[in-house]
């Protein structure tokens, strides 16, 4: 029998040339990765780090093996500043300006920490801020220059050779991946400033039987303030998740982006994940 | 033509699929809260003796290193004027001064009996965390105190407090006289143990918390003692030779001691009752502080075996000896943490000797204190997140308290003390 319909005489030829061209997409599309298109349903493209224990600036800085008893203790190792060679290599053109911003980072030393606050609490200007911060600095510095020894991070009897331990109790060995150093860093400065903000009490983090994990999507301004903090899953701890947003709340304006993060930093924000158990895969 | 529905399909296509795909947000794992400690907001109670009261929480928060108790003076005014319940609670000014958790209370007192009332609230939640009452005697107002704040501990760290622990200490009381002393852990209540104005030394508490073992000159030889808390029921438990550094076993069954009742100084095990002794470790060099692992089946001590002394373990029965520091030349006193996978101990370094933590398999050796005199004789809270230890940084030596990394220092002997030993939970009645 033959078809006299005449769409159909009339589609018979594309009909074929779009069956060929769909089955030539799909096998371009699963072909070039940079496209996106990947058939595990996975929408989130999420750069996955690994970084070591300890707070960020410590990146790199591995513990010395000590041939007799350590002689700094893990509160002198706590209270270490970070120091420019112990952060992920920069590019020459970043350096200046990444120098800068570290500085404004620096965390203020512990006793000083409830100046710093009150400050805050009465809505004191950016600059005199920095001005106290400074001082602190000069302060530190001073301090610093009267001991008599220099404090490095240091622990006796170590597992393994060429390998160091973080702070206090933990029995994990620190380990360091290699990766991209620029996303490390500002990853790093982030991380480090929210979690500096991060102040729970402590059955979220010692309880170990316990599992509390939130995702944040947090997007901010050119500025680096926070103009959004939306959830992505929460913990189903009311004060657990409120932690969290008060501590983003707290770090906001973020650290300003390089270059090379800027595009994603503003138009895809950040994915931040708080959760007590993360160290345990470090 | 047919070009242009190609294009267009194409287009179409990928304009379909490009949303799903460029996603790529900075990923930020936030692993490990800040270093800053908790804030914590005690208002005074309400009633006579509510202030007294909530001065021991405040200082029991202090001691823990895990608050940072805020000044009154920042609330004094509105907790006088706000009630403790939840519809009379300001909120928004505790969330303003940023007070993480509240304590609020009060105190009523009829015909000398008094009923407290504590309770713990988080004011971002605007919820009560913890509310109890309590019916007692006047001067029970501490045992009150300390009960809420381990009830405080409960609430935000997940683990009971050790407030209403003691920690007995030997402490120089007279003229070349040491006499065993029990204070509260922080400090108050001391009282003597011993009162033989002989040479006692060295304590180690049973299980229940009713007795203590202590090496005592009561017969010009140091011997091993055991007594209750009150100092009755003394009876001596090792013969011949210098006895010194009991442990008691955690199910309370075996005291271990050094003794060189063979010549010279080796561990020994004994009934806490008394009776035959039996050798643990042989040797010609000394064996010295043995402690007992919390599930009972090692015992780390020190030894000079291997040259200097050092930190070694080996199990319950004697066998198995193995080396855990290879590092210092003095490393003595070696203390189990509760929780097993913890070992303080006390090493000579720079001419004075300091506090050392390890894992218990000797490995991460990290020092705890540095530059404060000589800090000796660590010993674990029964929680394992403490030490005490006696410290020479004021002079003479003094009991202090600090977590178990070393940070927040505290002395809490009022007087002069060593030797200190961290009880056990339980309290005898």
């Amino acid at each position: 029998m033959r078809y006299s319909h005449p769409t159909l005489s009339v589609l018979r030829t594309p009909v074929l040339v779009s069956a060929a061209l769909h089955a030539a997409m799909i096998l371009f599309f699963a072909m070039v990765p940079a496209l996106g298109f990947r058939f595990d349903e996975r929408p989130t493209k999420i750069v996955w780090v690994e970084l070591p224990k300890g707070t960020s600036e410590e990146i790199e800085l591995s513990v010395k093996k000590t041939e007799g008893l350590p002689r700094s203790t893990i509160e002198e190792q706590k209270r270490l500043e970070p120091s420019q060679e112990t952060l992920p290599a920069l590019k020459p053109k970043d350096a200046k300006e990444a120098k800068l911003d570290i500085k404004t980072e620096l965390p203020p030393r512990p006793k000083m920490e409830f100046e710093d606050k009150k400050v805050r609490k009465a809505e004191a200007p950016r600059p005199k801020m920095r001005a106290d911060r400074k001082i602190q600095d000069a302060l530190a510095k001073i301090d610093k220059q009267l001991r008599d020894r220099t404090v490095v991070p240091e622990a006796a009897q170590i597992e393994k050779e060429g390998q160091g331990f973080k702070y206090g109790t933990g029995k994990e060995p620190l380990r360091v991946m290699p990766s991209d150093p620029e996303y490390l860093k500002y990853q790093s400065m982030i991380r480090y400033k929210v979690m500096k903000e991060w102040i729970i009490p402590m059955i979220f983090a010692e309880d170990e039987s316990a599992s509390y994990n939130a995702r944040v999507e947090v997007m901010i301004n050119l500025d680096g303030d926070v103009t959004s903090i939306r959830w992505q899953s929460q913990s189903g701890n009311a004060a657990f998740d409120q932690s969290a947003v008060r501590a983003i709340k707290k770090a906001s304006p973020f650290p300003k982006p390089p270059d090379r993060l800027a595009w994603e930093a503003y138009n895809e924000g950040f994915l931040i994940e708080f959760d007590p158990r993360l160290k345990a895969k470090y | 033509m047919k070009n242009r529905k190609i294009f267009f399909t194409v287009a179409l296509m990928a304009a379909m699929l490009l949303p799903m795909g460029a996603w790529a947000r900075i990923y930020v794992p936030i692993d490990q809260p800040s270093d800053q400690k908790f804030p914590i907001a005690v208002a005074d109670l309400r009633g006579s003796g509510g202030r007294d009261m909530a001065g021991i929480i405040r200082n029991d928060m202090e001691l823990s290193g895990y608050f940072r108790v805020l000044s009154e003076d920042s609330f004094k005014d509105v907790a006088r004027k706000e009630g403790i319940s939840i519809d009379t609670i300001r909120f928004d000014f505790w969330t303003a001064i940023e007070a993480g958790a509240l304590v609020k209370g009060e105190v009523s007192s009829e015909g000398g009996k008094m009923t407290v009332t504590l309770r713990l609230f988080d004011p971002f939640l605007k919820q009560m965390l913890v509310g109890k009452q309590y019916r007692a005697d006047k001067k029970s107002m501490r045992e009150i105190a300390h009960r809420f704040s381990n009830e405080i501990m409960l609430a935000l760290t997940g683990i009971w407090g050790v407030f209403d622990t003691r920690i007995s200490y030997t402490a120089v009381s007279g003229k070349k006289s040491k006499e065993i002393y029990v204070m509260d852990m922080d400090g108050h209540g001391p009282f003597a143990v011993t009162k033989n104005k002989s040479i006692n030394m060295g304590s180690a508490w049973s299980p229940d918390g009713g007795r203590l073992a202590f090496t005592s000159y009561l017969k010009n030889n140091p011997d091993v003692y055991v007594s209750s808390l009150n100092g009755g029921n003394l009876h001596r438990i090792s013969i011949g030779g210098s006895n010194i550094t009991p442990a008691w076993s955690p199910d309370g069954g075996i005291i271990a001691f050094s003794s060189s009742a063979a010549g010279t100084a080796n561990l020994y095990t004994i009934s806490p009752g008394g009776g035959a002794a039996r050798r643990l470790t042989a040797g010609s060099s000394i064996d010295i502080s043995p402690d007992y692992s919390p599930d009972g089946g090692s015992i780390v001590f020190a030894s000079e075996r291997a040259g200097g002394l050092h930190i070694f373990r080996t199990s319950a029965s004697g066998g198995g000896v193995q080396r855990l520091t290879f590092v210092g030349y003095q490393n003595d006193m070696p203390s189990w943490s509760p929780i097993g996978d913890k070992i303080a101990f006390a090493g000579r370094d720079m001419g004075t000797f300091d506090i050392f933590i390890m894992n218990a398999d000797g490995s991460n050796i990290q020092r705890l204190t540095i530059g404060t005199g000589s800090n000796e004789h660590p010993s674990f809270s029964p929680d394992g997140r403490m030490i005490t230890f006696s410290s020479s940084r004021e002079g003479g030596a003094a009991i202090y308290i600090m977590r178990a990394d070393g940070s927040n220092q505290t002395r809490v002997s009022k007087g002069n003390g060593m030797l200190p030993v961290w009880g056990p939970q339980k309290r005898p009645e």
